[in-house]
C-alpha cells in the first residue's frame, strides 16, 4: 500500500533539508476507524500499519536515490538503522506519520529527523530536564520545551552513527534564532560538531531536522 | 510525600511502588482518548486521522515526561540515555526495561553517601 504523500509534513521535511531525498506520508487510511477494534486490537493494528509505513518509506527513498529498493536498512544493535554503504538517513514516525531522508555522503556527514505532534501532554515539568540552557524566543515553556525536546532527538540521531555515544539533553546546547511563523533554527553545541538544526510547525505538527550539510566553496 | 530509600531493601519495595505510579499515569494518559473513540462517530472514515494521530504512545517524549515520577520515588530524575531508541511497545515493556536500571542508579548514589 502506499503512504499519502500529500501529508503536510512531508513537503515541510522537503523545504528543510533540500540537501536530502525527503519524504514518506501518512497512513492513516490502512487503518479503520479506531472504534470498530477493541482496545487491545488497536495496539496491533496501528503497530503493523506503522512497521509496513516504515519499510514503505524506505523502499520509495532507495528508489529516489538510485538504489534497489529491496535493500534491507534494518535496525542495528544501538538502534539506529544501517543506510546503504555512502549514504546517510534518519526515519522518524509520529501517529500515522512516518517521515524518512536518505543522502549521499558526499553531500551530508551526518542528519537526524524528529517529528512530534502538539497536543495536550504537559511538557512544562520536564523543561529544565530537557532545555536547561534555555527556551526558544518568544515560546511558552510548553511550545518551547517541545521543540528543544524534538530538536535534540534530532541531534541524538544524527550524531550517535558517527559518535556510538548516547547523550543526554544537557550533552547538547542549542542556541536559537527565528520564531515560529518563519521557522526557528539553531546552532548545536555537542560532543560532535558541525550540526545545525531546521524546524518547521505545520498545523499540530513539528518537524525537526539536525543536519552536517557538505559545505562546497 | 513518597519515602527516600535509605537501603537497597527500601530500593526494592521503591521501584515496585515507582511501577504501579508509572501505570497508574499511563492509564490516565489513555483515559481522555479512550473517551474520544468512543465519543466519535464511526462514519468518520477512513482512518479517524485525528484520532490514530493523538493515540497515546510510550515514545521517548511520554518516558521523558515520567522523569518527574522516577525522581519523587528514587530521588534520582529519570537518565534520558537509558531510553530505548524507537520507543517501547507498551509501558510494562518500558517499565521493565528502565525501573531495574533507573533502580541500580539508586542504589549506586546510595552506596555513595
Amino acid at each position: 500500500m502506499q503512504l499519502d504523500a500529500t501529508h503536510a509534513t512531508v513537503g515541510a521535511l522537503q523545504r528543510l533539508v533540500p540537501e536530502t531525498i525527503a519524504g514518506g506520508g501518512s497512513f492513516a487510511r490502512w487503518l479503520p476507524h479506531p472504534s470498530m477494534l477493541t482496545a487491545t486490537a488497536r495496539a496491533d493494528a496501528f503497530a503493523s500499519a506503522q512497521d509496513s509505513a516504515g519499510v514503505e518509506c524506505i523502499r520509495c527513498l532507495l528508489r529516489r536515490a538510485g538504489l534497489p529498493e529491496h535493500l534491507q536498512v534494518d535496525r542495528l544493535i544501538g538502534g539506529d538503522r544501517g543506510w546503504p554503504t555512502g549514504f546517510v538517513g534518519s526515519l522518524t514516525h509520529k501517529g500515522t506519520v512516518v517521515l524518512g531522508v536518505i543522502a549521499a555522503r558526499s553531500s551530508v556527514a551526518m542528519i537526524g529527523v524528529d517529528l512530534e505532534r502538539i497536543d495536550r501532554s504537559d511538557l512544562v515539568p520536564i523543561e529544565c530536564l530537557v532545555a536547561p540552557e534555555g527556551l526558544p524566543p518568544g515560546t511558552d515553556s510548553q511550545l518551547g520545551t517541545l521543540l528543544a525536546l524534538s530538536a535534540k532527538e534530532a541531534v541524538f540521531k544524527a550524531q550517535y552513527p558517527a559518535s556510538r555515544e548516547r547523550l543526554d539533553f544537557s550533552d547538547v546546547r542549542l542556541a536559537w534564532a527565528g520564531n515560529q511563523r518563519q521557522g526557528f533554527r539553531a546552532s548545536v553545541d555537542c560532543p560532535v560538531p558541525g550540526l545545525e538544526v531546521r524546524t518547521s510547525f505545520i498545523g499540530k505538527w513539528l518537524v525537526c531536522c539536525a543536519i552536517s550539510p557538505i559545505k562546497t566553496a | 510525600m513518597v519515602e527516600r530509600a535509605s537501603s537497597s531493601q527500601d530500593l526494592g519495595a521503591l521501584a515496585a511502588q515507582l511501577a504501579g505510579d508509572l501505570n497508574s499515569w499511563w492509564t490516565e494518559e489513555g483515559q481522555d482518548w479512550d473517551a474520544a473513540v468512543m465519543a466519535a462517530d464511526p462514519q468518520s472514515l477512513p482512518g479517524g486521522d485525528d484520532l490514530w494521530d493523538d493515540m497515546p504512545k510510550v515514545d521517548s517524549k511520554a518516558i521523558a515526561r515520567t522523569s518527574p515520577i522516577f525522581m519523587r520515588h528514587l530521588g534520582v530524575p529519570l537518565d534520558v540515555k537509558l531510553i530505548r531508541r524507537g520507543g517501547y511497545a507498551s509501558i510494562e515493556d518500558a517499565i521493565a526495561d528502565l525501573v531495574p536500571k533507573m533502580a541500580a542508579r539508586a542504589a549506586q548514589k546510595l552506596g555513595n553517601r
